[in-house]
């Protein structure tokens, strides 16, 4: 059982569950949802980041005195020469002011697990725990179920946050058992319009999702990404509330646009295709609570 | 051509500081002119003519500890540091004479570092000269009174001829203020812990429009201007006048000029108030103690209504009294130069007046302790008093058996007791007199209400006055009559900074339980009625507690803005027993704090683990949530550990309250000036980068520990450090002994002695140690960033060796400037205390172990010993100001970090880490305290209650994880920086400094700005 590579491990994290919790974001996901809000965790390799807006310009440039295969040229880290770069890391560890960063650690599952329990005070004293997102973690299930149980085994309430794009025979043989709480996206219920927009077809993605409501534990919230003019639409988010309520669900969470992530996407290399700069209008959001009939939502819209 | 350029530049200088001193010498003259002349500016001296003589005017003459007939004489000295302007003015007898040179005998000197900044003096606002003084390219040196009388003759020159300048307008009486709504509601709780009475001890079915009483005296409060009183100081020197100040036994002198303050002073009732009595005449008043830290609001005497930071309005009349007969007899009287003139100009009191190093609490007050208001409440004061002069008589009888023997020193000491005993006895007569006088006006009100239901009240309050606080209390409203009285008592005796109230909600809870006795079970309306009036009386006393404020000059709006008189309230804990002490009092307090909303009084809350319930913990971070910013929260098992350290029982160890800020204080037993200094942390490593010189002070003022070429292993610095700290330390804390024996001569506390345990079984007075437990406290500011900068030193110079320590140096001297890499690297990739880095937790123990030792291995003037606290007021802001670049990637002039507070850097942690870094200090090393100051912020779709239980979790595993205490504000930075530029919308927009809560607009914009840049914590 290789350990995936770990993005991000994220304390007092108040949006991803219940109290206060740690969430550990995975490198690796099936899907390429043109809006992806943590583009650094889509590849499942390690990644060299840059944060233009830390870097300190001209006047510093140690990172292209310190490449050792000239990927960082001409202008700088603005313009990394991806094929050249072998991630080394020489460039992130010379770089004052962390504007470069290679992305992506691997943990064994002991030293994760260790790593989360700094905070189980908290997760105590709150209803909080451990939070396994991405990236999409179920593409480690041997991996993060182990991590769930020794959790789980020392009083922590874990859940995951999943794409829902899994094999089921392995999520539920090694992840399931260890999981208190289930939040799964549901994007599009139109197929074409999935395979479109997020890279694959949404077959195994519904299957799996009406196989979660049927086994009814742990308990399971479905969560829709808004995103304007592609998942926000009246007819989508129609279809979704009625997909949602047919299985039995009578809430539904929500998690509203926003363009930060173009930063992120930047730093890494890649242009957004999706290009929309401004959060959603009270109007939108509106909108989309009206689209989402009588379903209770859960989340700030 | 560039020599002919040269030349003239250099004759222009010269024709230039010519120009200067010729327009000093020119402004005096003009002085002397209009004393000669112009009868009403002589009248300010109190001259009552001129000499025509041009003869010598001969050194004044000390009669009394005080010049003769207050009138203005006096040598003063104004020079720059290289002498180009150096002139003697001599002040008597109704004339200024100025002429050049220097001499050695001034009264008072100003020096300037240039005559640029001299120049200044003549042309610049009078807050530049302010800054001057703070930078420190200003510098007085001798009496500060007669530089204080200097700059109210200047203004009062100036005033009426200032060209093109057009003054500020008064501040109004009362301006118009619309009140926010509260933020939300509270959430109704189930009954717990002792609560007997109250079915939701949250009482989230009343708000602040159930009680109309206390909504317009909510609403006068914030749109009250405060206003000068004269009353105290009036009558108080009117009576030392009489009395005299030497030759008398300093404890009878202030006796009896209390005793005379308070049989004259009037007494009054506010419109509709169900508690008699006031601090001072005016709605809301500025109390002034002339024999304290009164004399330097002399200068603003004319122009302090209209100041831009806290405005006060003075009465013409008053501010004539000030000038004329209060602040002339105390120019020589005031603690501070008495000090100045015992110890003959020293050095720690001159490092005082340089603001950088420390300040020195003393120099206005003691104050910081909590007096025994459970014996005032059982006993009496009468039976107080009628101790004392039974222990008087005894002491009497004893002196005669032991003057039979040959034993002169008994009888000596026999004789100070006496005048102890006799001078408290003295001073409850007072009290008592002025207690009765209470009842006779609220008689008279009474007999002339023409509403029935105010006249019931004034009737009450009048029969109550005249039982309270003399008699024991029986009922509530007689127990908060009576503390009420005893508090404007105490703070006529003692400087209303903070003294502090103490256990309320315990002392209350017995009153409370007796009156809902008293009402048979099933009238669940009469016991409904009871709860409410108990809420309404606890409101009226925490309104009455905001009548007044402390007296700040404009140089404290800088040092201390937006403080208040720094009254703490101390709720829940445990009982003297380790039972669990919150009850239903405890929780009317909780939703008086809510509803009203003061910076003052400021409450403090006590939890418990294991035996206060989480529900109140709940409750508290809900308060907190609604109000923004109190009560701030205390381990209670940790600051009972650092008492019962000090050799305090178990018992009075749990007796415990805050003090001002947040030190702790045994009530009614401990006289622990708990502030009685701000210590700057950062100053001592400003020094051993530079090896004792101080950049600011520009001197080398610290023990030569050397150059930073030579401290070449970390070992070295680290020793360099702590040996200019324990300088620091040694220097400061002498400076807090001698102003503690100055205070035994200008102002023992007859009256609080009587009031605490042990002065009365000793005899002595509790300046001089006749306290049971004796103490003195620091606040160290700074100590987030000596750690930061430490690790930073040691990682980079010593570890990394990628700069030497004298290259480190000079980036500081540059404030970073073409060294951006080095700082970014600091910023980024150098471990930070907060972050759960190993080095930077043992560096910090490291320091606050040294802290603690050092300071506990200093003497203590009166037999007790000192405790280290790290909170800062908001002197980290004044001090951060004051000081240069740190290591730490702190830029010049900025803010240090509040309290023992993270920095907000990158590095520098989660929320979640941090808590865990500070709760892991050593608490028993920090016995003042600490103020950890964490600012959160909800989403604004959050309910409450999740905000308040995300709060809670914080709080209950910093308390379970060791820490000792945390406040937090509940604010966006986006909010304070709408109300920054908006201020007239956020009226009552409340919040934490460090220990103290200030309303954001009285705030100096320093302190804004590191409000604004505090580290925010999103929760949700």
């Amino acid at each position: 059982m290789k350990a995936p590579l770990v993005a991000d491990i994220k304390r007092n994290a108040l949006d991803d569950g219940p109290g206060i919790r740690t969430t550990v974001f995975f490198k690796g996901c099936p899907l390429r949802c043109v809006w992806c809000h943590n583009p650094e965790c889509t590849r499942a390799a390690a990644e060299l980041a840059y944060r233009h807006e830390r870097c300190l310009g001209e006047s510093c440039r140690r990172c292209r005195a310190r490449c050792p295969t000239g990927a960082i040229c001409g202008d700088g880290p603005a313009q990394i020469a991806r094929a050249r770069c072998d991630l080394c890391g020489a460039c992130a560890e010379q770089c004052p002011s962390a504007a470069l960063e290679v992305i992506g650690r691997r943990y064994a599952v002991d030293e994760l697990v260790e790593t989360l329990l700094v905070d189980v005070p908290f997760f105590e004293n709150s209803g909080g725990g451990v939070t396994l997102s991405g990236g999409e973690p179920a593409l480690f299930a041997e991996y993060t179920g182990a991590v769930a149980a020794a959790l789980r085994a020392r009083g922590v309430h874990v859940m995951i946050e999943t794409c829902g794009d899994f094999d089921a025979d392995r999520f539920e043989t090694h992840l399931l058992p260890h999981l208190d709480l289930i939040w799964c996206d549901i994007k599009l219920v139109d197929p074409v319009a999935h395979a479109r927009y997020c890279g694959r077809d949404n077959t195994r993605i519904l299957e799996n999702i009406r196989r979660l409501s049927r086994a009814g534990t742990p308990p399971l919230l479905l969560r829709v990404p808004l995103v304007p003019n592609i998942t926000a639409t009246d007819e989508n988010l129609r279809a979704i509330a009625r997909f949602v309520a047919d299985l039995g669900h009578d809430r539904i969470g929500v998690m509203p646009y926003n363009p930060l992530w173009h930063g992120k996407a930047l730093g890494l290399g890649r242009a957004p295709a999706y290009t929309r700069a401004t959060s959603m209008s009270a109007a939108e959001r509106k909108r989309c609570r009206d689209a989402l009939g009588e379903l209770a939502i859960v989340g700030d819209l | 051509m560039m020599m002919m350029a040269q030349l003239f530049d250099a004759t222009r200088e010269r024709a230039r500081d010519e120009l200067t001193v010729a327009g000093f010498s020119a402004l005096f003259r003009y002085m002397d002119l209009r004393l000669r002349l112009d009868p009403s500016y002589r009248r300010l001296i109190h001259a009552p003519r001129a000499r025509d003589a041009d003869g010598d005017i001969g050194r004044h003459t000390v009669v009394d500890g005080g010049r003769p007939d207050d009138s203005w004489c006096s040598r003063m000295q104004l020079m720059t540091r290289d002498e180009k302007l150096a002139l003697c003015l001599d002040i008597g007898g109704g004339r200024v004479r100025v002429r050049r040179g220097l001499v050695t005998d001034a009264d008072a000197t100003l020096v300037f570092s240039d005559l640029a900044h001299a120049r200044a003096m003549l042309t610049e606002s009078p807050e530049r000269v302010l800054d001057m003084l703070l930078e420190g390219t200003l510098v007085s040196r001798g009496n500060l009174s007669d530089v204080s009388r200097l700059s109210f003759m200047l203004d009062a020159l100036v005033r009426r001829t200032r060209l093109g300048g057009s003054d500020r307008p008064e501040a109004p009486a009362r301006r118009a203020v619309s009140l926010p709504p509260p933020r939300a509601a509270a959430e109704p709780m189930r009954r717990c812990d002792a609560v007997r009475y109250l079915d939701d001890p949250a009482l989230a079915a009343y708000s602040i429009d159930d009680f109309p009483r206390l909504g317009r005296f909510r609403h006068d409060y914030f749109a009250t201007t405060p206003q000068v009183c004269v009353e105290r100081p009036r009558l108080y020197t009117e009576a030392i006048r009489r009395v005299g100040f030497l030759g008398v036994p300093p404890i009878r002198r202030q006796a009896e000029a209390y005793y005379h303050l308070m049989t004259h002073r009037e007494p009054l009732v506010r419109d509709g108030d169900l508690l008699a009595g006031t601090t001072t005449s005016k709605p809301i008043g500025v109390v002034v103690y002339p024999e304290c830290g009164g004399v330097p609001i002399w200068p603003e005497l004319q122009s302090v209504s209209r100041r831009r930071l806290n405005p006060y309005r003075i009465a013409p009349e008053d501010a004539r009294v000030l000038n004329d007969e209060v602040f002339p007899y105390w120019m020589d009287r005031n603690v501070r130069e008495v000090a100045r003139a015992r110890y003959d100009d020293p050095r720690w009191l001159q490092l005082d007046e340089r603001w950088v190093l420390y300040f020195q609490w003393k120099t206005q007050a003691v104050s910081h302790t909590i007096a025994d208001y459970p014996t005032v409440l059982s006993r009496g004061l009468r039976a107080i008093a009628d101790d004392a002069r039974a222990r008087a008589a005894q002491r009497h009888d004893d002196g005669h058996d032991s003057a039979e023997g040959d034993d002169g020193h008994e009888s000596a000491e026999g004789d100070e007791a006496r005048e102890v005993y006799a001078a408290m006895a003295r001073c409850i007569d007072g009290v008592l007199l002025y207690a009765a006088a209470l009842s006779r006006h609220a008689a008279a009100l009474a007999a002339a209400e023409p509403h029935a239901a105010r006249r019931a009240e004034l009737v009450e309050m009048s029969r109550i006055c005249a039982k309270v606080p003399a008699e024991p209390a029986e009922t509530l409203h007689e127990a908060l009559q009576a503390m009420w009285i005893v508090w404007i008592a105490c703070h006529m005796e003692s400087t209303n900074a903070g003294l502090s109230i103490g256990r309320l909600d315990a002392w209350l809870q017995p009153y409370f339980e007796a009156d809902m006795a008293r009402i048979p079970a099933e009238d669940a309306a009469a016991r409904a009625r009871a709860i409410e009036r108990a809420v309404e009386l606890v409101g009226c006393f925490y309104l009455r507690c905001a009548d007044h404020l402390p007296q700040v000059a404009d140089l404290g709006n800088k040092l201390f803005g937006g403080s208040a008189s720094g009254q703490v309230i101390c709720l829940g804990g445990v009982d003297a027993r380790g039972a669990n002490a919150v009850a239903d009092m405890t929780y009317i307090c909780l939703k008086v704090t809510e509803m009203l909303g003061l910076k003052d009084p400021n409450v403090n809350a006590r939890y418990h683990e294991g035996v206060n319930s989480p529900d109140y913990l709940r409750r508290l971070c809900e308060v907190n949530l609604l109000t923004g910013a109190t009560p701030s929260i205390h381990n209670d098992q940790r600051v009972i550990d650092v008492l019962v350290d000090q050799n305090m029982t178990l018992e009075h160890a749990r007796d415990w309250s805050a003090t001002g800020c947040v030190e702790p204080t045994s009530c009614g037993r401990h006289y622990g000036h708990t502030n009685c200094m701000m210590f700057n942390l950062v100053a001592p490593l400003e020094m051993a980068l530079r090896d004792g010189y101080h950049p600011l002070l520009g001197e080398h003022v610290g023990p030569r520990t050397g150059a930073a070429a030579d401290l070449t292993r970390f070992e070295q610095l680290r020793e360099a450090y702590f040996a200019q700290l324990r300088w620091q330390i040694e220097t400061a804390t002498h400076a807090n002994n001698m102003l503690g024996l100055t205070h035994q001569l200008v102002r023992p506390t007859p009256l609080l002695s009587a009031l605490i345990d042990g002065p009365m079984d000793a005899g002595v007075d509790l300046s001089a140690g006749g306290a049971r437990y004796n103490s003195s406290g620091s606040g160290n500011v700074g100590l987030v960033d000596v750690v930061d900068s430490l690790v930073a030193l040691e990682t980079l110079v010593y570890d990394e060796r990628r700069l030497d320590l004298a290259t480190f140096v000079a980036a500081l001297d540059a404030d970073f400037v073409g060294h951006e890499a080095l700082l970014a690297r600091i910023q980024n990739r150098v471990s930070k205390l907060g972050s759960g880095d190993r080095r930077a937790l043992a560096i910090a123990a490291d320091v606050v172990r040294f802290c603690h030792e050092t300071f506990r291995a200093q003497p203590h003037y009166r037999g007790g010993h000192y405790n280290s606290g790290f909170w800062s007021m908001s002197n980290h802001v004044a001090f951060g100001v004051l000081s240069g670049a740190l290591p730490s990637g702190r830029r010049r002039g900025k803010a240090f970090t509040p309290g023992l507070t993270p920095a907000p850097l990158r590095g520098s942690g989660s929320l979640l880490q941090q808590i865990q870094d500070v709760a892991s200090l050593d608490h028993h090393a920090m016995p003042n305290n600490i103020a950890f100051n964490v600012k959160v912020v909800p989403a604004p779709g959050d309910a409450p209650s999740r905000t308040v239980q995300t709060m809670q979790a914080y709080a209950r595993t910093f308390v379970q994880s060791g820490g000792m205490q945390l406040q937090f504000n509940v604010v966006s930075s986006d909010t304070l920086r709408d109300a920054r530029a908006h201020p007239e919308r956020y009226p009552a927009l409340m919040v934490r400094i460090s220990g103290y809560n200030a309303y954001f607009n009285d705030l100096n914009d320093d302190m804004k700005l590191e409000l604004i840049e505090r580290t925010e914590h999103r929760i949700g």
